[in-house]
């Protein structure tokens, strides 16, 4: 998936980041979402960041 | 001389005072001999999960420039600073030319109008506190909204793309 730019794999990017995370939260695994490893590491990096900085949750049962 | 990108969650009930804390910072940053390259002030968004009973929170991304031995010292500032609920330091190669891709809510719920609908009085309060910003934020927004549609057409083909595979 060349659309994947490496510009855009970013923690502030959660429109893109959300559709590697399941309904629970949780990061897609690899092998599931079909993207390449290399990018996927970039992804799952950047969901951590996101979820600390509470752009993403941790998980759904939040509160 | 190392680029950082440091982002701010500010405490949303001192978001009128917003004007104070740029200028406390930015002393802080200058005191450190630290330069800003840019400012991103993205509003008020919602927080994913809430932090010190905070469901709401002002992001700030600065863009700075400086010495790493500095950071410590920033750091431990900020960690005494009531103002900042969550912070964040991080080595970045080159400052970004574009717009954040992230966006106040208010903003959101223009394109939405079943959720404005929703949250009149809320969004009318925002609007009186924070005039200037959506001057600001108004200028921004062609230039936002290109990008959304950006992202938007690259989604598309990376779904088409899916269908495919599958």
């Amino acid at each position: 998936m060349s659309n994947l730019d490496s510009k855009f794999i970013n923690y502030k990017n959660i429109e893109l980041l959300k559709r590697y995370i399941t309904e629970t939260g949780k990061i897609v695994p690899g092998r599931v979402s079909g993207v390449t490893s290399s990018q996927q590491r970039k992804i799952t990096k950047a969901i951590k960041v996101a979820r600390y900085m509470a752009l993403l949750p941790y998980t759904d049962s939040h509160k | 001389m190392q680029n950082y990108e440091i982002a701010l969650i500010i405490n949303p009930d001192l978001s009128k005072d917003i004007d104070k804390f740029f200028t406390s910072f930015e002393k802080l940053l200058s005191d450190n001999s630290f330069s800003i390259s840019r400012l991103d002030d993205v509003g008020r968004r919602k927080l994913a999960y809430s932090i010190d009973d905070h469901n709401k929170g002002h992001y700030l991304f600065y863009y700075v420039e400086g010495n790493p031995e500095n950071v410590t010292e920033i750091e431990s500032k900020i960690k005494f600073n009531d103002m900042i609920i969550r912070h964040l330091f991080m080595k970045i190669n080159n400052i970004p030319d574009f717009e954040s891709l992230l966006q106040e809510d208010s903003k959101k719920e223009d394109e939405k109008p079943k959720k404005a609908t929703k949250s009149t009085n809320k969004k009318e309060d925002t609007n009186k506190d924070d005039g200037k910003k959506l001057d600001k934020t108004k200028e921004t927004v062609d230039e936002v909204s290109e990008e959304k549609k950006i992202t938007e057409d690259k989604k598309a083909d990376n779904e088409k793309e899916e269908t495919k595979d599958e």
